[in-house]
């Protein structure tokens, strides 16, 4: 009678551990698969989704409230490495325009002789491009996460659009997290060599096929580190050249890139030249659809720099309407007749 | 009488709005060289000086430069009224402070805290002016170290017959690299380091922040190591075209720089430690005297040929016999 019962609660236990096990069994299946269809929804639906809308402002605040949930992906084995490169991308650039807003008030300080308001605009300013820099530097090394190859070493074999549209993404991570890092007294400790990382894998992406930004991202580190450059090339020609394959496609984005260079070389003529194309363009060639918000990120950044310069010469910004004139232009002369002769 | 008192008072008035329209006048233009112009570090730290001049009555306008060269001679030239450019271009215009990166001359920060200090005082202000050029700011840009590609290379003697990369611009290291019997290779910043990463030459050298910017490691594999001796201390130097800037400019200008060594020493450090602890190769003690000597020998060498200042020599030479007494050099008979 004692064996038929232990056999009974035997049989009973064996059943509630089998029936634990498959509902364990078919938690992490579920949860595992969860977190794999999400991070694929997100790469392969709401990237591209999102890359057709214009509202920048609405995206760099939806930037910075996710990149700080993305990673949790990570704890139902989901890594969601290329998430992350674009939303450090995207949520570092919105630290480089609260910078540049803290640049203007430098200048505006320095306009109006007020030193104590202008060192107070720098200390501001470096503090946002520390934090710009260390968002860029996470997105470039979820970069070398999702490549195995890493960059500068030898191209990835790209399976789909969206594989090489997370490279260039990530490569800018790397470029401006060295130039925000450099810009900020190196508070972020970006590694130098990524610069020379980054020229090399530009070239595993075609430049037609991407507007030429991987030509102009080149451009941008020949210029600075000419021992990487091939024998023959001018980097400025070749951005040159880069700029027009942009341009054809209707994506302007690869302007940006060709001003920041002129900036830095202190060329503000052709900045000038860029930023009055931008708007003459804009009238002949319609942005490119599939890619609008990245179109007006361009329009953006291009107003940025324009306020920077506007700034500089007279303490304000570019006036409303005023993208693609500049303060020194020559004044048309009109017809007038002189009051007196009718008087 | 009192016509003539009213005419002097006149004219005394008409020269004191005279003057201080020439201090508040123009803005003065300020060339910065960079390698990565306005995007780069030394142009960042100029947009801070130039908020600084602001209360010293001066305001500048910043042009970037990716060639030190033409920034120098734009300076020469009049296209700029100051510049800021490395100690070695510095000096053809002040042979005093351009003789601050004067080979092994530095073994320590400390000592060019310490000189730095010296030559930014008042006392000294004389010798930071050489008609119509004035030194306002001397920032310390990193030790130089030697790399080479073969790490037993940790002698003076081991050095003859290898082939050192030397910049073109700096007449200094061409007659260093004679006087140790290297084989002097011409080089410019562009492909100096090019050279070495693809075995061109043995051994080139540097402020530790081009290991990682120009991936020197790729040049130092497999057996390669960074010497851990101060061959010089690079600097980057601020001058102006003194009659151009208001009385008294220099000296507040060298006060603030001085008050930036540290921040910048901060950053220096920071490259230093990106070179693996493995990479550094440390010179026996014994060696270190050896190094220091032929160093000497060519600064006295280099002096006696006109490229180094013997004043700087002398005051670097007293610094360091303060700091260390028994050093062999304190008692030589050919002091410098």
């Amino acid at each position: 009678m004692k064996i038929m019962r232990y056999r009974k609660i035997i049989r009973w236990a064996e059943c509630l551990i089998l029936t634990l096990f498959l509902l364990i069994s078919a938690a992490t299946l579920v949860i595992n698969n969860a977190g794999k269809l999400l991070v694929g929804f997100i790469e392969d639906q709401a990237v591209p989704y999102v890359l057709k809308t214009g509202d920048v402002a609405m995206g760099c605040v939806m930037a910075e409230a996710l990149t700080l949930l993305i990673p949790s992906f990570s704890q139902i084995n989901a890594p969601p490495h290329k998430l992350e490169v674009i939303f450090n991308f995207l949520s570092g650039t919105c630290a480089e325009f609260q910078a540049m807003e803290e640049e203007l008030r430098y200048l505006r300080a320095v306009h109006i002789k007020n030193v104590t308001e202008a060192q107070d605009a720098r200390i501001l300013q470096k503090r946002h491009l520390n934090r710009a820099a260390q968002r860029q530097l996470k997105g470039y090394l979820n970069l070398e996460l999702a490549y195995p190859e890493r960059p500068g070493n030898v191209c990835p074999e790209f399976a789909n659009w969206n594989e090489e549209f997370y490279w260039l993404v990530g490569l800018m991570d790397g470029l401006q997290a060295v130039l925000n890092d450099l810009a900020s007294e190196g508070s972020a400790q970006v590694p130098l060599d990524i610069s020379l990382k980054v020229g090399r894998g530009a070239a595993c992406l075609n430049d037609e096929q991407w507007w030429g930004v991987p030509s102009a991202i080149q451009s941008a580190i020949w210029i600075s580190f000419p021992s990487d450059k091939p024998e023959g090339i001018e980097p400025l020609i070749l951005l040159d050249k880069a700029t027009q394959t942009g341009l054809q496609q209707g994506m302007r984005i690869v302007q940006v890139i060709a001003a920041k260079i002129y900036i830095g070389l202190g060329d503000t003529d052709q900045v000038k030249e860029i930023i009055r194309n931008n708007g003459a363009i804009r009238t002949s060639i319609a942005a490119n659809p599939d890619f609008l918000f990245l179109d007006k990120v361009a329009t953006i950044q291009l107003q940025a720099i324009s306020d920077y310069l506007w700034t500089e010469a007279t303490g304000k910004r570019t006036p409303a309407g005023g993208l693609g004139n500049f303060w020194d232009d020559p004044v048309n002369t009109l017809d007038t007749i002189d009051i007196v002769d009718i008087l | 009488m009192l016509t003539i008192h009213s005419l002097f008072r006149f004219f005394v008035v008409v020269l004191l709005i005279s003057t201080s329209t020439v201090t508040l006048a123009a803005p003065k233009k300020m060339c910065v060289f960079d390698l990565l112009g306005a995007n780069g570090p030394v142009f960042s730290q100029m947009k801070d000086y130039k908020a600084a001049a602001l209360a010293w009555g001066v305001e500048l306008v910043l042009k970037p430069y990716t060639s030190e060269r033409v920034a120098a001679e734009d300076f020469k030239s009049g296209l700029c009224d100051a510049v800021s450019f490395t100690g070695i271009r510095a000096r053809q215009f002040n042979a005093f402070t351009g003789t601050l990166d004067a080979i092994g001359a530095m073994p320590t920060y400390a000592h060019l805290k310490s000189v730095i200090t010296t030559i930014s005082g008042k006392k000294a202000a004389k010798l930071m002016f050489n008609d119509p050029y004035e030194v306002v700011g001397i920032f310390p840009a990193g030790a130089g170290f030697m790399f080479v590609n073969d790490r037993s290379i940790d002698t003076v003697g081991e050095l003859a017959g290898k082939r050192i990369a030397i910049l073109d611009s700096d007449p200094a290291q061409i007659e260093m690299v004679n006087f140790i019997g290297g084989s002097p290779v011409g080089a410019s910043i562009a492909n100096m380091y090019s050279k070495f990463n693809n075995g061109s030459v043995d051994v080139t050298y540097g402020p530790a922040v081009v290991y990682e910017a120009m991936e020197l490691y790729k040049g130092l594999e497999p057996n390669g190591g960074v010497i851990r001796f101060s061959l010089v201390q690079l600097t980057m130097q601020m001058l102006i075209r003194k009659a151009d800037f208001p009385e008294g400019y220099g000296q507040k200008s060298r006060e603030y720089a001085l008050a930036q060594f540290d921040t910048g020493l901060g950053l220096i450090k920071k490259y230093e430690n990106t070179i693996p602890a493995k990479m550094w190769v440390d010179i026996p003690a014994a060696d270190v005297t050896g190094y220091r000597e032929v160093f000497r020998q060519s600064r006295i060498r280099l002096r006696d040929k006109g490229i180094y200042n013997a004043k700087m020599l002398k005051l670097m030479r007293m610094l360091r016999c303060k700091k260390q007494a028994d050093q062999p050099e304190c008692t030589a008979t050919d002091k410098e």
